[in-house]
């Protein structure tokens, strides 16, 4: 009988075993890859909503009207405001700004829970005015900056420069 | 005999099918862990054993160590569909005032025990920088559900009552009080009269707003401040450093909004500071104000050191 042909079912059990373990190490250096990258995206994102957090602050003291916020970070996520309707859990109902990924599918509020999950939010000051999405541009295409602005009706206005 | 020898290496059909059932019934396994979803347990003591790594390292070598401490996000409701505004969060269904106590004081009673029961110092060496370190340890929804709750009245539950139900309660499996676990006393009338040395009127914890969040939030203070810093006019500190003799653990009440108190408005305490056990820190023991509100900022926390 020649049996050199067929694949016992041994053979193809130790492949399929190869396999998922393959699969496994490579999904668990991903991850490992992928959990760093976001951290540090994380951090910068914070650090941008920090500035965006001491311009406003100072508006709302009234020790300026105006104010910039440059080189905000990072690169490929955007700044969104959540003025109305649903909004992210840190934002704890409230107005806020926040920066996360933009997604390109955004129905059932996929971007609000997108912002939740792996975003971060700042509870704006009253009187923040809704602003359309402000891309953040990779750093070859040049810095992302914001301009902050209280107009006379004491609204506040974020606007990319 | 040769041919039976080659066939030792080989598996049994048998063996296959018992590696395929293994396989299965691990896959099953790791399933049903997930949907019992044991992770909540996990994060709080993933948070306590950070607290209690930090506190047990040495000085110089605290800032080498992190809090691993999540916000968890709760909504109590009374409707299952309820729990809109909250993305993902713990729904906890609840159908009576009692209920809504139950798991405040619960919520209460494991973020003091998060953060070491007043036991341990877990902020380390900057503390010469700021002062008061706050933890949120929970954001809480009162969905507008509630409202259909006996007992609610004007979209309000009152915080008297939940420390009354605190004071008369005792801990899962234990002899003590939720009061007596994170004040170490059930005198919570002789504290409200104490807060009324600002005025004639009687102290009160205030209330919670139906349709809200609110923060389950605690602090500690330096070991070198006499107590929690304050944000100058917003609120009153009674207590620290005065003399004045407190019920059990507690040193001092923060009364929030110390311009109205005195033009004769009850006096709201907002928090209280109780000593440390054994350490020469202060801590603000878990209160529920609202999220990011006038009275959460008067706490005039420097720091948040729980992730959201």
């Amino acid at each position: 009988m020649n049996k050199k042909g067929f694949l016992l079912a041994e053979e193809t059990l130790k492949m399929i075993i190869a396999a998922i373990c393959i699969l496994f190490l490579i999904y668990f250096l991903v991850s490992l890859y992928f959990g760093k990258v976001k951290q540090q995206e994380l951090k910068q994102a914070q650090e941008s909503l920090s500035k965006i957090a001491n311009i406003t602050k100072s508006i709302e003291k009234g020790e300026i009207n105006i104010g910039d916020a440059s080189a905000i970070n990072p690169d490929g996520w955007s700044l969104f405001g959540f003025i109305q309707n649903k909004k992210p859990n840190s934002c704890a109902g409230k107005p806020c700004i926040c920066i996360c990924k933009s997604l390109w599918i955004r129905g059932w509020d996929r971007q609000i829970n997108e912002c939740s999950d792996e975003g971060v939010c700042l509870i704006s000051p009253p009187g923040l005015n809704q602003f359309e999405e402000i891309k953040i541009k990779k750093t070859t295409a040049g810095l992302t900056s914001v301009k902050i602005t209280k107009n006379e009706k004491g609204e506040i206005i974020i606007s990319e420069i | 005999m040769i041919l039976n020898k080659t066939k030792k290496a080989e598996l049994t059909n048998e063996q296959i099918v018992i590696l395929i059932i293994l396989i299965v019934s691990f896959a099953v396994l790791l399933f049903f862990l997930y949907k019992l979803n044991l992770g909540k347990t996990t994060s709080k003591e993933v948070c306590h054993n950070s607290v209690m790594l930090k506190s047990s390292t040495i000085s110089k070598l605290k800032e080498t160590v992190s809090l691993n401490c999540d916000r968890s996000y709760i909504c109590i409701t009374e409707d299952s569909d309820g729990c809109k505004e909250m993305y993902k969060p713990e729904i906890v269904e609840v159908k009576n005032l009692d209920e809504i106590y139950q798991k405040l004081a619960d919520e209460m009673a494991n973020c003091w025990w998060m953060f070491g029961e007043g036991r341990v110092d877990y902020i380390g060496e900057d503390f010469f920088i700021k002062d008061n370190y706050c933890s949120v340890c929970s954001q809480i929804l009162f969905d507008t559900s509630l409202n259909n709750i006996k007992g609610i009245d004007e979209e309000k539950i009152s915080k008297d009552n939940l420390y009354d139900y605190m004071s008369k309660t005792k801990l899962p499996g234990k002899e003590i009080t939720y009061l007596e676990y994170i004040f170490g006393t059930t005198e919570i009338s002789q504290l409200k009269q104490l807060a009324s040395q600002q005025s004639n009127l009687e102290g009160t914890f205030g209330d919670i707003e139906v349709g809200k969040q609110y923060f389950n939030v605690m602090g500690i203070t330096s070991e070198v401040g006499i107590g929690w810093k304050i944000a100058g006019g917003v609120v009153i500190v009674i207590g620290l450093g005065t003399g004045f003799l407190f019920p059990g653990l507690i040193v001092g009440v923060v009364i929030i909004g110390g311009g109205e108190v005195a033009k004769g408005k009850q006096p709201e305490i907002g928090a209280i500071i109780v000593e440390g056990k054994g350490i020469p820190n202060k801590f603000m023991a878990p209160t529920i104000l609202e999220a990011d509100s006038d009275k959460f900022k008067a706490l005039n926390c420097e720091d948040i050191i729980t992730f959201t």
